[in-house]
C-alpha cells in the first residue's frame, strides 16, 4: 500500500506543477460553470424572463389588449412591443426567439367557443430555435385560453356575439329548417341566461362579483417530477441556474483529470521513468493502482472545489451525502476511462488527442455541452451510452432532483460498470504491450 | 565479497522481435564485485540483453539467474539491482531530492534511512547545492549524474549502467568514471554497456564483445588485445636516408612504418645502429583493433 500512495503522491505533485493541466482541471470547468450558470438563470425558481419575443398588435381591440397583457404576465416570456420589420430583424440578429402578430379581427372571435371563425394569430419563428419556438406556441395558446373566461364575464359583448351568430344561422340557406329551429332556440336560451346573470350581478358589489365570478380554464396543468417519488416538482427544487450548470461544469473538470492522467501514463513510458518503475520491487497492479489513486483523488478534489464554488454562487445541494457518494462513483468511472484512454496510443500527442476527442463526443451526447432536453431524439437515445449523462444524472439527483436511494442505484451501477470495463481494457492492453 | 560466486548468470539467452533476432544464444556469468563491459555498436543487442537481465524483457529462450538462483522479477532480486537507463529516466517537474526520495521509497526506504541515502546520493552526484531545483533546470551532465545516482539510492549490489556517458560534457564524463571507480572500490558488481572502447578499457575487468546479438568474445581487456589486437604499429620520419642499414618494415622516402609485438625493443635497436628520427609514433593495439579483428569492421561504423 505504501508504494501505491507514494506513486499517487508523486503524480499529484507533478499535476500541481503542470500549469496546463491545472487550467483544464480548475479554470476551464469554472469558466464553463459560470458561463452556463448565467444562461440557465432563467430556469431557477426565482428567475424572471426567459424566451424573448416581440408582439405586434394589429387589432388594437380590447380583447387583443388583454391577450398581450396575458403574454406579458407569463414569467417564462420577455415580451416587447415592436413593429413587425424591426422584430424580424431582431430575430435574424438572434436577439429574439420569435414574434407574435395579432391580426385584425382577433378581438371579435378570441375566446368565443362557438365561433366558426377562430381568432387568428401569426407566429414568426427562428428556424434554428425550434424547441424554443414550440414552447412559444404553447404559451400563446395558453394566453388565448385565458380569454375565454374574460369573454364569458362580459355579458354585453357576449349578447352581441350571440345575436350575430343567431342571425347568421337564420339567414344561412344551407342549414336545414329543423336544425335552424334547434340552434335558434339554444341561442335564445343562452341570451336569457346571460341577461338573468347580468341582472344578478348588478345587484352585487364589484368585490362580490370578483369573488364569485365563474372561472374557466381549458385545463389546469401542474408540473411534477417524474423521477422524484415524493416532494415538489423539479422546477420548484431548482434554487438557481447554478444547480443546473454546475453538474456539467464538474464533469468538464473530471474529464480534464481523466485526460491528464491518461497522458501521464504514456509520459512515464516516453520519458523513461516507466522503466524505473517496472524494475522497482513493485507489481504492475501497484503501479496502476497508484496512478488510479492519484486520478481518483484529483477528481474528488475537482468535484469538491467546484461544489464549494457552486455553493458560494448559490447552488444548494439537497442531499450532500448522496453528492459525495455520487462523486466517488464518478471518480471510479473516470479512473477506468483514464486507464482505457492511456493505452489508446504510444505517444502523449496520440493519447491526448484521442482522449479529448472521446471526452468531447461523450460530453456532446451526454448533455455535458447542451442539456439533454434540447438535443434531438437520436442523441438523447445515445446519451444512455455516455458516462457523462449518468454522471450528471447522479449529481442532479443529489442537488435538486430529490432522488431516493434506490433511484441512485442505476446511475451508480452503470458508472461502476464503465469504470471496471475501462480498468480491464487498460490493464489487458498494458500487459500485452509489456510482453 | 566472493570473487568466484556468480551473481548474474545468463544462460543461452535468445530474444526474437518478430523476424529479428536481437540476442542469439548469449551466455555470460558475472562474478560478484567485478565490472563487466558489454561492448558493441548501436543495435548490437546490448540493451536487450540488459533488459532481460533486469526482467523487463522476457527471453524467447534461456534464463537469467540473479544471486543464488533468483529470477530477475523476484522482489529480492529487484532490491539487489540498480538500473541507470540509457535515456534519462527522471521527473523533470520534481527537484533532484524529490526524485531520489521517490525512487528510494519504491525500494522500501523510509525515515532516517531514506534521508541518509538521499543525502549520500546527492553527494555522489555532486548536486547538493542544486537539490531543491527542478530537474528541468539542470544541464545535460547534471541530469546524467542524477540518473546515475537514482540507480544507487537504494544501495544495490548490482548496478547496470546503459551507455551512461552518452551526450555528456567531459567534466561530467570524468565524474561518472570517478563514480564507477568508487562503486568498484565499494565492491559493487557493475555491468557497463558502451560503444566507447576507451571507457571499457579504463573501467572494465572483463569485456563481452557483442555484435548482431551474438557474444563474440568475453575476456579481460589485456587478454583480448593479446589474442586479437595484433601488433603495435610504429610510424616515423627519418632525419636522413639510411646508408647500408636495412630497416625492418616499409620505407617510403623518409617515411617509415613497422608492425611489431615489441616496438620499444625494435626502436632501441635502430637508434643504437645510428638511425635518427625526427618524428616517432607508436600505436598500440586496443579494443577497436580487437573489434575490427573479430568482425572485420570498425566499432563506430
Amino acid at each position: 500500500m505504501g508504494s501505491i500512495i507514494d506513486i499517487a503522491r508523486k503524480d499529484l505533485k507533478l499535476l500541481t506543477r503542470d500549469k496546463g493541466a491545472m487550467f483544464f482541471l480548475f479554470a476551464f470547468p469554472i469558466m464553463m460553470g459560470v458561463f452556463f450558470g448565467f444562461i440557465y438563470q432563467g430556469m431557477g425558481k426565482k428567475s424572471s424572463g426567459g424566451i424573448k419575443i416581440a408582439i405586434v398588435d394589429n387589432d388594437q381591440s380590447e380583447m387583443s389588449g388583454k391577450f398581450v397583457e396575458h403574454l406579458k404576465a407569463n414569467e417564462n416570456l420577455t415580451v416587447v412591443e415592436l413593429p413587425l420589420e424591426q422584430a424580424k430583424q431582431k430575430i435574424r440578429d438572434k436577439d429574439l426567439v420569435g414574434v407574435v402578430v395579432v391580426t385584425p379581427g382577433f378581438g371579435e372571435n378570441a375566446g368565443v367557443l362557438w365561433s366558426d371563425q377562430p381568432a387568428k394569430i401569426r407566429i414568426g419563428k427562428d428556424p434554428s430555435r425550434m424547441a424554443a419556438s414550440a414552447m412559444l406556441e404553447g404559451y400563446v395558446m395558453e394566453s388565448v385560453g385565458q380569454l375565454i373566461p374574460e369573454r364569458l364575464s362580459d355579458v354585453n359583448s357576449l349578447r352581441g356575439t350571440i345575436e350575430k351568430q343567431r342571425d347568421q344561422i337564420k339567414n344561412d340557406p344551407d342549414i336545414p329548417a329543423p336544425s335552424k329551429l334547434v340552434l335558434s332556440t339554444m341561442f335564445g336560451s343562452m341570451l336569457t341566461f346571460f341577461e338573468d346573470l347580468n341582472a344578478v350581478q348588478e345587484d352585487q358589489s364589484n368585490e362580490e362579483i370578483q369573488e364569485n365570478a365563474p372561472s374557466f380554464q381549458l385545463a389546469e396543468i401542474e408540473s411534477f417530477d417524474a423521477f422524484a417519488k415524493q416532494g415538489p416538482a423539479v422546477q420548484d427544487r431548482i434554487k438557481s441556474g447554478w444547480d443546473i450548470s454546475f453538474p456539467s461544469a464538474i464533469l468538464w473538470g473530471v474529464m480534464g483529470c481523466a485526460s491528464g492522467f491518461a497522458i501521464s501514463l504514456v509520459r512515464e513510458r516516453s520519458r523513461g521513468t516507466l522503466m524505473r518503475l517496472q524494475t522497482a520491487p513493485i507489481t504492475n497492479t501497484q503501479l496502476i493502482a497508484g496512478k488510479g489513486l492519484a486520478c481518483f483523488t484529483a477528481i474528488l478534489a475537482v468535484v469538491g472545489f467546484m461544489t464549494v464554488l457552486g455553493i458560494a454562487l448559490g447552488m444548494r445541494p439537497e442531499q450532500p451525502l448522496m453528492l459525495i457518494i455520487s462523486a466517488m462513483f464518478i471518480a471510479f468511472c473516470y479512473v477506468g476511462i483514464m486507464m482505457a484512454m492511456s493505452v489508446l496510443g504510444n505517444s502523449e500527442e496520440a493519447v491526448g488527442g484521442a482522449g479529448w476527442a472521446i471526452n468531447v463526443i461523450l460530453a456532446m451526447f451526454g448533455g455535458g455541452m447542451i442539456p439533454l432536453l434540447f438535443l434531438p431524439n437520436f442523441m438523447q437515445t445515445f446519451s444512455n451510452f455516455s458516462p457523462v449523462a449518468w454522471s450528471i444524472l447522479s449529481l442532479e439527483g443529489a442537488i435538486y432532483r430529490g432522488f431516493g436511494f434506490s433511484q441512485f442505484l442505476k446511475p451508480w451501477g452503470i458508472l461502476a460498470a464503465i469504470g471496471i470495463f475501462g480498468f480491464a481494457i487498460g490493464i489487458f492492453v498494458l500487459q500485452r504491450k509489456k510482453s | 565479497m566472493n570473487n568466484d560466486r556468480l551473481i548474474v548468470e545468463c544462460q543461452n539467452l535468445v530474444k526474437h522481435f518478430g523476424e529479428i533476432c536481437a540476442v542469439d544464444d548469449l551466455s555470460i556469468g558475472l562474478r560478484e564485485g567485478e565490472t563487466l563491459g558489454l561492448l558493441g555498436p548501436n543495435g548490437a543487442g546490448k540493451t536487450t540483453a540488459i533488459n532481460m537481465m533486469i526482467g523487463l524483457v522476457q527471453p524467447t529462450e534461456g534464463e537469467v539467474k540473479i544471486a543464488d538462483g533468483l529470477a530477475p522479477k523476484d522482489r529480492e532480486a529487484r532490491n539487489m539491482i540498480g538500473v541507470a537507463p540509457q535515456s534519462l529516466s527522471l521527473y523533470e517537474d520534481l527537484n533532484g531530492e524529490e526524485n531520489l526520495a521517490f525512487f528510494g521509497k519504491l525500494y522500501g526506504l523510509r525515515g532516517s534511512q531514506l534521508k541518509d541515502r538521499v543525502q549520500w546520493a546527492l553527494d555522489f552526484a555532486k548536486l547538493q547545492d542544486r537539490r531543491r531545483h527542478l530537474v528541468k533546470t539542470y544541464s545535460g551532465g547534471m541530469k546524467r549524474r542524477l540518473n546515475f545516482a537514482c540507480s544507487l539510492v537504494h544501495d544495490p549490489k548490482i548496478v547496470l549502467l546503459d551507455e551512461p556517458t552518452v551526450g555528456v560534457d567531459p567534466q561530467s564524463r570524468n565524474h561518472i568514471f570517478d563514480g564507477v571507480e568508487q562503486l568498484q572500490q565499494n565492491g559493487l558488481t557493475v555491468i557497463y554497456t558502451t560503444h566507447y572502447m576507451e571507457e571499457a578499457q579504463r573501467l572494465c575487468d572483463r569485456v563481452a564483445i557483442i555484435d548482431h546479438g551474438k557474444l563474440l568474445e568475453l575476456d579481460s581487456v589485456d587478454h583480448l588485445i593479446e589474442r586479437y589486437g595484433g601488433n603495435s604499429v610504429v610510424t616515423g620520419e627519418l632525419a636522413k636516408a639510411s646508408s647500408g642499414f636495412e630497416l625492418p618494415g616499409k620505407l617510403d622516402g623518409l617515411s617509415w612504418r613497422m608492425e611489431s609485438n615489441e616496438p620499444i625493443a625494435e626502436i632501441a635497436k635502430l637508434t643504437n645502429a645510428g638511425i635518427d628520427f625526427t618524428k616517432l609514433q607508436i600505436a598500440q593495439p586496443d579494443l577497436e583493433s580487437v573489434f575490427l579483428s573479430l568482425t572485420g569492421r570498425s566499432l563506430r561504423d
